[in-house]
């Protein structure tokens, strides 16, 4: 049922407090790619799971909330099962678009392990800053750190799926600082984005927040240099 | 009113932090493993709290003009490599409790695909299974 065609890829979308909203891109997204999967972040009630079955998306809910890389985790874990080569991580608030995916999947066939989608336009002075001060202080070749929208191939989803080696928070920094550690190929696009629906940014609703993720990312840099 | 003498003060609160140690390991509240630690350290409780002049002895060995800071370093100390006990096996615990749930969040998954496929194979029990 599931491995009839090989080639698939899977559509991860975290999700967390994101209902009803999500009903709206979820829709988008299947009208385009078969296989999606949603991941509740932490139960939240029966209207996302009932729409999920009746629009022949797969859903699986976490018994706690344990943050947006921790549901994403799963979802790797999942591809890993049904056999999926390439998955992709798609935010269910609206700002990734569904026609932006494809650009991802052809930069990954080029043969890069993961690709990011970004888009520098959006976010507000602190968080350019921020991002700036982040690349410099890294040394990552791309420019949005904190774009959840990425592309990944099995071989790199395989290792990500570990815990233990990839416990992190966020899908942000911390995956790019372990892939180049795993020597893992890393390419950007440049991707539209959309208005955010609902909810806010899962990494930046702050600016304690943002200063807290600064420092944090900070140490994790300064303990993860090569 | 009569003074109490200090060193029969500390013998008692040495006493009772050993006995409260003993209660829990013989409770079974505090781990096997961890017992031993904690049996050492309400032993050297007791004894420097019965016998308060054995640490100005090793305090004058060890060229410490004030005796009793020595006391307070080794319990400063002590409490230090503690914490940093205590914080790692919070991290791992973090960590195993986050395989557990993922791991639970995706057998669930599995079991309902399962179930699902089983009711579907029931309703139409016709043509592919060779009887």
């Amino acid at each position: 049922m599931d491995r009839t065609l090989p080639l698939e890829t899977l559509i991860i979308v975290p999700i967390y407090d994101e209902w009803p909203h999500v009903a709206e891109v979820l829709e988008n997204l299947k009208s385009l790619f078969p296989s999606i999967l949603v991941i509740e972040d932490g139960p939240s009630g029966d209207a996302l799971k009932h729409f999920a079955k009746e629009n022949n998306i797969e859903y699986i809910s976490s018994l706690f909330n344990m943050g947006a890389w921790s549901a994403i985790q799963i979802g790797f874990r999942y591809a890993m099962r049904k056999g999926y080569p390439q998955v992709v991580t798609f935010d269910g608030d609206g700002q990734h678009l569904p026609e932006e995916v494809g650009k991802l999947l052809n930069e990954l066939s080029l043969g890069y392990d993961i690709v990011i989608g970004s888009c520098l336009e959006r976010g507000g002075f602190l968080r350019k800053t921020c991002r700036v001060a982040l690349r410099k202080l890294s040394g990552v070749e791309i420019h949005d750190l904190t774009s959840g929208f990425r592309a990944y191939t099995r071989r790199a989803f395989e290792k990500f799926a570990q815990v233990d080696q990839a416990n992190l928070d966020y899908q942000d920094l911390g995956v790019l600082l372990l892939a180049r550690k795993w020597g893992l190929k890393c390419s950007e696009v440049h991707t539209r984005m959309g208005e955010r629906l609902a909810g806010q940014s899962k990494v930046f609703p702050g600016i304690r927040f943002i200063l807290r993720y600064l420092l944090t990312t900070l140490v994790s840099t300064a303990t993860k240099w090569r | 009113m009569e003074i109490i003498p200090l060193r029969i003060t500390l013998f008692f609160i040495a006493l009772s932090f050993f006995v409260v140690v003993a209660k829990l390991i013989r409770k079974g509240k505090l781990h096997e493993k961890h017992a031993l630690g904690w049996f050492l350290l309400g032993s050297g409780v007791l004894i420097s709290g019965t016998f308060p002049h054995l640490v100005d002895r090793v305090a004058f060995y060890l060229d410490i003009h004030y005796p009793p800071i020595l006391a307070i370093c080794i319990g400063l100390v002590i409490i230090l490599v503690q914490q940093l006990h205590l914080f790692i096996l919070i991290t791992r615990n973090e960590t195993r409790i986050k395989q557990l749930t993922q791991e639970m969040a995706l057998l669930n998954k599995l079991l309902e695909e399962l179930i699902e496929a089983q009711e579907k194979a029931e309703k139409q029990p016709s043509g592919n299974i060779p009887e």
